[in-house]
């Protein structure tokens, strides 16, 4: 019984970060109508600016869990404001053609890569702010992962006011809706697309500097989240923000329960199977009416 | 038959056309001897690479300045392998057929050490690899490898009676799915059962895994005493971090070899209070007094300090390198021994170094050693480390017969 | 203040105006007819640089705007209401209204008053614009545009498949901007409702203008000309 409750809790809390990720994925294809291979590159480049600034920090400040806290303000600005820059001089120039888009985020994927594998070959690790573990109803767990979940889901929680109680998100939320409009009201179509894929790419650096503690960092470490945001971006029902959350519940509780019968890496390989199965009784996807 | 007959047709015109390609140079009048070093300087075990290059560096330069080895300099050639074994392979090969390599000192990435031990063969050319599997000394390798350092086994040979009287009876295994971590599992297991311990579980966690919570969690604390982990450096750290998490370091005796923690600074909450099977005291505090004398020599020729670390304070992996320069000590015993001219005379060389014994010395400050014939490995003595405060102390040392296991093979019937 | 010179323009690497001139002066209202694929819709676009204009002038009050972004153009006091009552259908009413480009407290001063001639809007803000009938969601269309100050109105026809009631409203809101002194051009396939709207009209055929008069002139010929459907 308390392995069940465990690796439910442990999926629980995974579920946030991969929500984190699919959101970020969700927002720049919902307005931009871009598919961002290169989504897990910036996780990588958000755990690494993370790590970088917290290495930075270190001689300067005692004060660990504030440095933390830079870091974890820090690095999404970084990577945001990277993203900002990429797609006005990658992306905007490609605007409308999918398939050329789609190369362009994996070359992107491919050069961020192995750009941080140059200057910053190996492995590093990032020391949680707070150690140790707690324990609630006989369950031990560590304290960092509760910490961990509260902040994604007030990144979630911030991410949702800006797009319903904002000027920018009344304007991305029409922008997704009919961009053509948003261009005749004077909606300046252009920065919403800039300052929305910086959002997305921002999010996925949340996640990986949020991650970064528990999970190696290092150029590679992008690839399996990717795997699972996607999926959990296709089954939610693309565009659709709820429908991801939702999602990333599903399969990483699934994960979680699966791991009590079977070794982890099949039980991420049943939870994935799942949600083909899912995907093959709801095509559209949970929410899938590609807007909300 | 066909089969065979074609395939020794090939064999023996590819060695013709080799012996060919190679022909003017082998047969020059030799002016130097080359060490090759296919070294890990990136990838999984990077940590590693420098390290030992640097230490093959210092003593090469040490034998240089002494006039090198009957008379010959020694010139270093190094290739990275990227911690893996297809490139090991083709680095082996360069190093042997491109640049001329005499003598082969191998990676610490076992994988690579199990793939290029028949190239070591083929190219006829002795091969020093500085991985721990235990298969190395097996069926895997030929006679044409030399462990100069223990294996997995003769590690947990050394470590397993203390631990299991000491540390507890009920044991759970925790380990990487990597050679030498599998090996590790193995090898307990046997040793185990041998001593009348119990294996409560055996729990294999893939390389990196991206969570170690949920491995971690299926350790069953109510039933184990000694939870015996397996993992490369920086999966060490998550482990023990996940452990510690979860409050296992306070109910039960955390185990490992010294080669998980070899890069790693002991200062942290995670490694409190856990043991280690050594080769060799971190400390310098910690070596034993008839050893004293000479620890100051080796840490100074490897700018280590005396508390492990590198003047860039980073911790060395001390015991570690100590293979790559019991290596380099035992070519230069077999040239001088074997009256070794070039690759000609490896033969010699080889049967030099079968059955070789050794005392403490500038040449092996590690201590007394002896290398076996039949398996071509080293023993040597050991040590049980204790992190107390943050830092590893010695509390027993091992002696050298204690890690003393029958041999898997036989090297001396293999033709040469 | 709005004046085509000579535009040719389109999507992509397709051309749907072949040279296009036209002007449209404030307090008057212009149709522009013609059938289904004529290019009036073209012609609305390419002054809001929606199409793309690959030669010739769209000047608005002496500025030439035919290379601005088309978000720009909004600004300069140019109000559209595209064909097919489009609004943001998943937004509701209120935020359809306060969407464009000006400033909140603007928006908010001007609410009740724009509000005042669309009286079924108001107990529907809340309300999200897909929901709404047709004739609604036009008239969230049409008041979207006059809450942003324009001084010039494209309407893509506007009374297309609506009630006649509501035609006729809409035709009330028209009088009405052209009483403000607005400049309107009216893109219709009715020759009616354009007979009775428009100081004069511009006929359309195939991305060319074809015929150019005022409701005064001899219009048979016009209806000759485009097969202009009578209701």
């Amino acid at each position: 019984m308390e392995l069940v409750l465990f690796q439910l809790l442990n999926g629980f809390v995974w579920a946030w970060v991969v929500a984190l990720m699919a959101l970020g994925l969700n927002l720049v294809y919902g307005v931009l109508r871009i598919i961002n291979v290169a989504h897990g590159a910036f996780y990588m480049l958000g755990a690494v600016a993370g790590w970088v600034i917290l290495e930075q920090l270190q001689g300067v400040s005692d004060m660990y869990i504030l440095n933390f806290a830079l870091a974890l303000l820090g690095a999404p600005l970084f990577v945001g404001l990277l993203g900002l820059l990429l797609e006005w001089t990658v992306l905007r120039p490609i605007e409308g053609q999918p398939v050329i888009t789609i190369i362009a985020t994996f070359a992107l994927l491919l050069i961020l890569q192995q750009g941080v594998q140059l200057l910053l070959p190996g492995t590093q690790q990032v020391a949680p702010p707070v150690a140790g573990g707690v324990e609630i109803f006989r369950l031990r767990y560590p304290v960092y992962r509760w910490v961990l979940a509260g902040l994604s889901g007030l990144f979630i929680t911030f991410l949702w006011l800006l797009l319903q109680k904002t000027r920018f998100g009344l304007w991305s939320r029409a922008v997704r809706q009919d961009p053509e409009l948003a261009l005749a009201v004077g909606i300046p179509v252009p920065w919403i697309f800039g300052l929305t894929f910086g959002l997305g790419v921002a999010l996925a650096a949340v996640a990986g500097v949020l991650t970064a503690p528990i999970v190696p960092v290092e150029a590679s470490m992008g690839m399996d989240i990717l795997l699972d945001s996607f999926i959990v971006v296709i089954v939610g029902g693309l565009g659709s923000l709820q429908g991801a959350v939702i999602a990333a519940l599903i399969l990483q509780l699934a994960k979680g329960v699966f791991t009590i019968w079977t070794a982890p890496v099949a039980a991420h390989a049943l939870a994935l199977l799942l949600m083909g199965l899912l995907l093959l009784i709801r095509p559209q996807g949970l929410l899938g009416t590609d807007a909300d | 038959m066909l089969t065979c007959t074609r395939r020794d047709f090939f064999r023996t015109a590819g060695a013709g056309l080799l012996a060919f390609a190679l022909g003017p140079r082998a047969s020059a009048q030799p002016k130097e001897i080359v060490i090759g070093h296919q070294a890990p300087l990136t990838g999984a075990v990077a940590q590693f690479g420098p390290w030992h290059n640097r230490a093959i560096r210092a003593v090469i330069d040490r034998i240089n300045a002494a006039g090198g080895i009957s008379s010959l300099p020694l010139v270093l050639v190094t290739e990275d392998e990227a911690s893996n074994p297809e490139i090991g392979q083709d680095k082996f090969r360069k190093l042997v057929l491109q640049e001329g390599a005499d003598f082969v000192i191998g990676s610490v990435w076992s994988a690579t050490n199990l793939a290029t031990a028949p190239l070591a063969r083929e190219l006829k050319t002795v091969y020093f690899p500085q991985g721990i599997a235990t298969e190395i000394t097996g069926e895997a390798g030929n006679r044409y490898i030399f462990k100069s350092y223990h294996t997995v086994r003769g590690a947990v040979n050394a470590g397993a009676r203390w631990t299991v009287e000491n540390l507890g009876k009920r044991w759970t295994i925790v380990a990487s799915q990597l050679e030498f971590a599998q090996s590790q599992a193995a090898d307990w297991r046997a040793q185990l059962e041998a001593l009348g311990a119990e294996i409560v579980d055996v729990i294999t966690i893939p390389f990196r895994p991206a969570d170690f919570l949920p491995y971690v969690s299926r350790v069953n604390v109510d039933r184990t005493e000694v939870l015996y982990q397996a993992f490369t450096a920086l999966d060490t750290i998550r482990f023990l971090q996940a452990a510690r998490d979860l409050g296992l370091h306070e109910r039960l005796k955390i185990l490992g070899l010294i080669e998980g923690i070899d890069v790693l600074d002991t200062n942290s909450p995670a490694f409190e209070g856990t043991y280690y099977i050594t080769s060799y005291p971190r400390r310098a505090s910690q070596v034993p007094e008839e050893l004293q004398e000479l620890d100051p020599v080796y840490r100074r020729s490897l700018d280590i300090d005396e508390e492990g670390r590198s003047p860039q304070g980073t911790v060395v992996p001390i015991a570690d390198l100590f293979g790559s320069w019991q290596a380099l000590s035992l070519i230069r015993k077999g040239i001088e021994q074997s009256g070794w001219q070039s690759k000609a005379d490896n033969s010699a060389f080889i049967q030099a170094l079968e059955g070789r014994n050794w005392s403490a010395g500038l040449e092996f400050p590690q201590g007394d050693g002896f290398l076996r014939p039949e398996d071509h490995l080293a023993f040597h003595g050991h040590y049980i480390e204790h992190v107390e405060k943050g830092q590893l102390n010695v509390l027993l040392r091992i002696s050298r017969d204690a890690s003393l296991y029958s041999p898997l093979i036989d090297y001396t019937q293999q033709e040469l | 203040m709005l004046e085509l010179v000579n535009v040719y323009a389109g999507y992509g690497t397709g051309v749907v105006l072949h040279g296009i001139s036209l002007r449209v002066k404030p307090g008057e209202v212009v149709g522009l007819l013609g059938r289904n694929g004529a290019g009036k819709t073209t012609t609305l676009k390419s002054v809001l640089g929606l199409a793309r204009a690959y030669s010739g002038s769209v000047k608005f009050e002496a500025r030439e705007i035919s290379r601005w972004p088309a978000h720009e153009i909004p600004r300069l006091g140019i109000g559209y209401v595209p064909q097919g009552r489009r609004v943001f259908p998943q937004l509701t009413v209120k935020e359809n209204l306060l969407i464009g480009w000006m400033k909140a407290s603007i928006y908010h001063s001007r609410l009740d008053q724009v509000l005042g001639s669309f009286p079924p809007l108001i107990d529907r803000l809340d309300q999200r614009a897909g929901t709404l009938s047709g004739g609604e969601q036009q008239m969230v269309a049409i008041a979207r545009a006059l809450l942003m100050q324009p001084k010039m109105m494209l309407l893509d026809e506007p009374t297309e498949g609506l009630m006649l009631s509501l035609v006729r409203e809409v035709e009330r809101l028209v009088r009405a901007m052209k009483e403000q002194q607005l400049g309107v051009l009216l893109a219709e396939q009715r020759l009616d409702t354009a007979l009775r709207l428009c100081d004069r009209i511009y006929g359309l055929e195939k991305g060319t203008v074809v015929w150019e008069g005022t409701p005064n002139d001899d219009v048979d010929d016009l209806r000759k000309h485009l097969e202009i459907r009578m209701e």
